[in-house]
């Protein structure tokens, strides 16, 4: 009885199941089953899943079956579906959700999907390229659809992701500028995967359209530099610059028109790790900072992380701006030329071994010089002189790759820039009874970046990858003046004096690295690395020379032959450097990185050890909304010395000593990041920094850092610190991109010897800045730039009055500073605007640019100088860049 | 065709852009919130045993104010010493020299003393205050002795024979704590003339020529080179065993008669007020030439106002190269 009385129940049971079943499905019966194989076209507006798979199946009219009580019943799906496949329809519809479809016999079943227990995960591994030059995308984002399953790619575009086994994803790739790939895996074992992505910068299309916004995964707090909107904004000379782009980025300014370097968030402009491919460069400016050294047809990302610095990183206060140049077309053979009325460049790329190997060369020199010498020539004519002005700067980048076997990477990379300024004057005197006197001078500046690195990647299985680098890096600044003065060049009782003055700084630093990232599964990624770098440099080598002696028959004194009688003071230094990060992944809506950075210096028998923690997190709180928070501390080894705060090309890195210790800082941050709709993000950021054991001035003389020189106890040794709120909303994926940013910020340095020891401004001071930025297409052929900064007034230290001081009987007038930066320059604000127009022919594509820089003529100042009148002292501005237009154009081939 | 249109295109706009460039402003400041200020008075007083006593008293004034108006010929100046009794002599403006003097010319300051000013002027300037100074003048500290080696000499076309030497002068133990100097090397002009019988005489005459300081050797910092000074500034807690070593180069005129024989050494032992002063005004001086050096700190001994009071004590030292 019981058994036929369980077998019964058994029985309706299942009957009442299938017909539960049976009875949510719609009784439409259908030959064409497979869900690809049908489209629907219908509109969805937060209704709720058990209707919107009702109304799904009355659009396909193929047989859906399903259990409610596995449908999630307080989701609601919004779809708008025009002649989409009924499978991607379905996806959508369960889109973070744990239901997948099936094909079961010839109907379509709603199932849970199955989690197996970690053990059973496997691992998608690889590289994501660009498809038509094999550029490895770095941070390019792989999802499953339930959004389980993420990661991004690192520096080398190198992912690896574990998923369960035997269980079908759909995966989904994606880059910024690029179209999305989605492949469907249902993974048995470990699998190497590439992928290669397509640009959506159509050919037929030049205008570059940027995709639609993200907000990072990443619990970092960096500007991605938007690279696909560098090209289209406007730039002096029409020369787009990837630093002055950074410059406009809220919490970051410079001096005047991009003089001087970058400042972030209140930080000086030595507090920021600049890596060109993860080499460190001491000086980024040319023509003392109107452009940067990177030539932005190079860069193929750019990064700057201000809050939330990650263990990986370490040596300067501020921020990482970090770099990647392009590996070449491994294709094809491409090129481009451009000129515009300051520069031409040219960019050269193709493969060795199609697929396998690639170069990229760049190369571009101002092209000023044949005007500048001539004009110069003619103005000083008109002053009864003789000589001219030149001046200049090139730069070439190159960059090799070698792919050897599937897991093995190499790639060599070089830089070589330099800045030359020369200015030749004569004259000629006439001192009365018959006397004569000729004047020679002659002025040669020059400074320039060397750097090369090489680098070997390989991937130890699906989880773990690795890299080696072997480094180079220097700058050099030379300054030499030579003057000559002849009484009576021609005749009997002539006399000539000789006066030579060089001045030298020069820094090297060797450098040997390893990194491991271990992508241990879902929750938890590790990396870890050490470095050393061996440091040399000759600060501040002053050298004076007055020669009464007759020279030889070119009557002039070289530098060389003074070099060649002198001792370089050379300082060396060695850093040792540890860091382990632990990314962890709690849930779906947490993201924590712990790590620290280990760091030992070594210098003139003293070695400095410092452990600095570093913490970020990302939460996301709402749909749309994120927050981050930051610890970080940081440490220097070398210090600027800058002359008046300019940041001009003749300050002096010093390195760290037992009686000037390495910097410090601390910075706590946070942001709050909102989409807004399809095209907008919102951020809000807030941070608070402290330092310890910054430098501030040496007034007076050049530094001269000679044996016997107690140049240390010349420098002043403080505090400081810096806070700030930074506003900003960005626009992208249409007709109209670009970004609106606003930032409150103050800082402020104090030092016993300087000001009376009590706080004052520090040069970084901005209080308000506001940068709009936008790219705006107006046709398949025309885009429209625009670009306004607005920055209330730099602090400047200005002269109460000016006091007589008798020298000699004589009176000399003198300023009287009573306080530091007591005054401020007039505030700064400059519109840049231009239309660039793109044509494409069978031979390649050309962009011609009409812009204007400084669009109104606004006199910004870049330095107050102190001036000898008449009437004793006063006081001039000095503005560089006038209104300013400009015609360029681009091919590319 | 097309290309060389193109290139002149080119040219022609990096012309224009050059012509723009160098349309760089340099325009007057417009305040932007510039420090107001109060006029001081600015005092300058280097006080010496082996000169007159006087001083100058300007004013400080505004950035681009007229600077025709800036000395001080009616002020009130008490020139007071630390003898007993108290020795307080009235300074009177001497329009001539244009600098305060005392009434008597003959009167001169004494090693080992100090020295004091007090000045009163318009309510204006010294905002009822009275300005004052006080300064220490430092007991001469004298050379205990010399050494010359190294001795060079090359010929020049324009310049005539170049001679070099090395010169070692050692200092006593100075008096007075902390030390400071100014040395000053000169060449005596000392003139062989021929006899008639064939013997030669020495004639030294009162003139000198200053002596080029071509290098100070061993110094740790504490001998320098001022812009605005002759000799070497020292700091005696910076030299080793009181010694200084200095390069000297100097020239013969073209007349044969002269020969180098003696130099004479100016040795003024300085107060520390006025070493530093001048230590302060060499880094103003050097830094006002260039437009990119931070602004320095200037030394002032003055209360209520600007400027020095300091003094020395000076001794001469001849030295015979020939012993």
């Amino acid at each position: 009885m019981r058994g036929l009385k369980e077998s019964l129940t058994i029985h309706l049971t299942s009957c009442v199941s299938i017909a539960l079943i049976l009875l949510f499905s719609v009784p439409y019966s259908n030959a064409q089953q497979f869900p690809d194989e049908h489209i629907v076209t219908l509109d969805l507006v937060n209704v709720p899943v058990d209707s919107a798979l009702l109304l799904l199946i009355k659009a396909s009219g193929v047989n859906i079956s399903y259990d409610p009580a596995i449908l999630p019943q307080d989701r609601k799906v919004s779809l708008s579906a025009n002649y989409l496949k009924l499978g991607l329809a379905l996806d959508n519809v369960f889109v973070r959700t744990n239901l997948i479809y099936k094909i079961i016999g010839d109907q379509l079943v709603i199932v849970e999907r199955y989690i197996p227990p970690p053990s059973e995960l496997v691992t998608l591994s690889g590289r994501i390229m660009d498809a038509k030059t094999g550029e490895l995308l770095v941070n390019a984002s792989v999802v499953t659809d339930d959004y389980k399953y993420a990661e991004l790619s690192n520096e080398y575009g190198y992912y690896s992701v574990s998923v369960p086994r035997n269980v079908t994803y759909h995966l989904s790739y994606s880059y910024l500028g690029y179209n999305k790939i989605e492949k469907s895996i249902t993974p048995v074992d470990d699998v190497h995967l590439d992928i290669h992505l397509e640009s959506n910068n159509l050919l037929n299309e030049i205008v570059i359209v940027s995709s639609t916004p993200k907000i990072s995964k990443s619990s970092e707090q960096f500007d991605a530099i938007p690279l696909d909107l560098l090209s289209g904004l406007p730039g002096l000379a029409g020369e787009t610059d990837v630093l002055r782009l950074a410059q406009m980025k809220a919490g970051v300014t410079s001096q005047a028109d991009g003089f001087g370097g970058m400042m972030v968030r209140g930080g000086s402009v030595d507090q920021n790790l600049i890596l060109f491919d993860g080499v460190p460069i001491y000086n980024t400016g040319h023509a003392l900072g109107l452009f940067s050294i990177f030539n932005s047809s190079a860069i193929k990302s750019a990064r700057l992380i201000k809050g939330g610095i990650p263990a990986r990183f370490g040596g300067r206060l501020s921020s990482v701006f970090d770099v990647h140049t392009k590996e070449g077309n491994n294709q094809k053979m491409a090129g481009e030329l451009s000129v515009s009325p300051l520069m031409a460049k040219a960019i050269i790329e193709g493969p060795f071994q199609k697929g396998k190997s690639s170069f990229f060369l760049t190369a571009r020199r101002t092209i000023i010089d044949p005007w500048l010498k001539p004009l110069s020539k003619y103005q000083l004519e008109r002053n009864n002189e003789k000589g001219s002005i030149n001046l200049y700067f090139y730069d070439i980048n190159v960059k090799v790759n070698f792919k050897l076997g599937n897991r093995d990477h190499l790639f060599l990379s070089a830089y070589m820039g330099k800045d030359v300024y020369e200015n030749e004057v004569e004259s000629r005197t006439e001192l009365g009874l018959g006397r004569i006197r000729e004047d020679f001078d002659l002025i040669d500046l020059n400074w320039g970046n060397q750097m090369a690195t090489i680098r070997w990647t390989h991937e130890f299985g699906s989880k773990l990858f690795g890299f080696a680098n072997l480094s180079l890096t220097n700058y050099r600044y030379e300054s030499y003046d030579f003057d000559r003065t002849r009484i009576n060049p021609e005749e009997a009782d002539k006399s000539v004096s000789y006066s030579s003055r060089l001045y030298l700084s020069d820094i090297s630093d060797r450098i040997g690295s390893y990194q491991l990232h271990w992508f241990q599964g879902k929750h938890y990624f590790l990396r870890l690395g050490a470095s050393y770098t061996d440091h040399q440099l000759s600060p501040g080598l002053d050298i004076s020379n007055n020669v009464e002696r007759q020279l030889d028959e070119n009557d002039f004194l070289s530098k060389q032959s003074i070099l060649g009688n002198t001792q370089y003071r050379r300082f060396g230094g060695s850093e040792m450097r540890f860091f382990v990060e632990n990314e962890i992944r709690i849930g779906r809506r947490l993201v924590v990185n712990i790590g620290a950075h280990l760091s030992f210096i070594e210098a003139q028998d003293t070695t400095f050890t410092s452990l600095q923690p570093r913490f970020s997190a990302k939460i996301g709180i709402a749909k749309g909304m994120t927050l981050k928070i930051g610890y970080t501390e940081m440490d220097q080894f070398f210090h600027l010395l800058s002359s008046g705060g300019l940041g001009l090309p003749n300050d002096v890195w010093l390195p760290s000593t037992k009686s000037l210790p390495p910097e410090r800082s601390r910075q706590f941050s946070g942001s709050l990041e909102q989409r807004l709709g399809q095209n907008w993000i919102l951020t809000l950021r807030g941070y608070k920094k402290y330092y310890d054991s910054v430098i501030g001035f040496v007034s007076g003389s050049p530094f001269d850092i000679r044996e016997g020189v107690d140049w240390e106890g010349q420098i002043p040794i403080g505090t400081g610190s810096a806070s700030g709120l930074e506003f900003e909303l960005q626009r992208s994926g249409g007709p109209i991109s670009g970004w609106l940013s606003y930032t409150y910020g103050n800082s402020n340095r104090t030092f016993k010897e300087i000001n009376n020891g009590l706080p004052f401004r520090a040069g970084a001071d901005r209080r308000h800045i506001l940068n709009i930025n936008l790219l705006s297409q107006l046709n398949k052929n025309m885009d429209f730039g625009l670009s306004w900064t607005y920055a209330t007034p730099t602090p400047v230290t200005l002269p109460s009055s000016q006091r007589p001081v008798v020298i000699d009987d004589e009176i000399f007038f003198f300023p009287v500073y009573d306080e530091v930066h007591n005054g401020e320059l007039p505030a700064y604000h400059k519109l840049d605007a231009n239309i660039n127009i793109y044509n494409t022919y069978d031979w390649g594509s050309q962009k011609l640019s009409f812009g204007v820089y400084n669009a109104y003529g606004r006199r910004n100042p870049y330095y107050i100088d102190l001036v000898r009148e008449d009437v004793g002292l006063g006081l001039e501005q000095i503005s560089l860049i006038p209104f300013l237009p400009y015609v360029s154009l681009a091919i590319s081939f | 065709m097309v290309q060389l249109l193109l290139m002149s295109f080119t040219q022609l706009f990096s012309l224009v852009f050059v012509l723009f460039l160098s349309v760089s402003c340099r325009e007057d400041y417009v305040s932007n919130g510039t420090p107001v200020f109060d006029e001081v008075v600015n005092l300058t007083a280097e006080l010496s045993n082996d000169d007159v006593v006087e001083l100058s008293l300007l004013k400080n004034i505004a950035i681009g104010s007229d600077v025709s108006d800036i000395e001080l010929s009616n002020a009130e100046v008490t020139f007071l010493g630390s003898q007993v009794p108290l020795d307080s002599r009235k300074m009177l403006y001497d329009a001539e020299k244009r600098k305060y003097v005392l009434e008597n010319p003959d009167y001169r300051i004494v090693e080992g003393q100090s020295y004091s000013i007090e000045i009163t002027t318009d309510s204006d300037l010294s905002q009822d205050h009275l300005i004052t100074a006080t300064t220490y003048i430092p007991r001469a500290v004298h050379v205990s002795g010399y050494t010359i080696s190294n001795r060079t000499s090359y010929k020049t076309e324009q310049s005539g024979t170049m001679y070099q030497l090395e010169l070692t002068i050692s200092l006593n133990e100075p008096k007075d704590l902390p030390a400071y100097y100014q040395i000053i090397p000169y060449r005596k002009v000392t003139e062989l003339r021929r006899n008639n019988d064939g013997t030669a005489t020495e004639l030294n005459f009162s003139k000198r020529h200053l002596m080029k300081i071509v290098e100070i050797v061993e110094s740790r910092n504490g001998v320098v080179i001022l812009a605005h000074k002759d000799g070497v500034y020292i700091d005696q807690s910076r030299i080793n065993r009181n010694e200084v070593k200095l390069v000297l180069e100097t020239s013969l005129p073209l007349t044969e008669k002269e020969i180098l024989r003696y130099i004479e050494v100016d040795v003024h032992t300085l107060s520390e007020e006025l070493y530093q002063y001048h230590i302060a005004l060499d880094n103003e001086v050097r830094s006002l030439n260039r437009s990119y050096s931070y602004p320095i700190e200037r030394f002032s001994n003055v209360q209520n106002g600007d400027g020095i009071f300091g003094g020395s004590s000076m001794i001469k030292y001849l030295i015979d190269l020939d012993q």
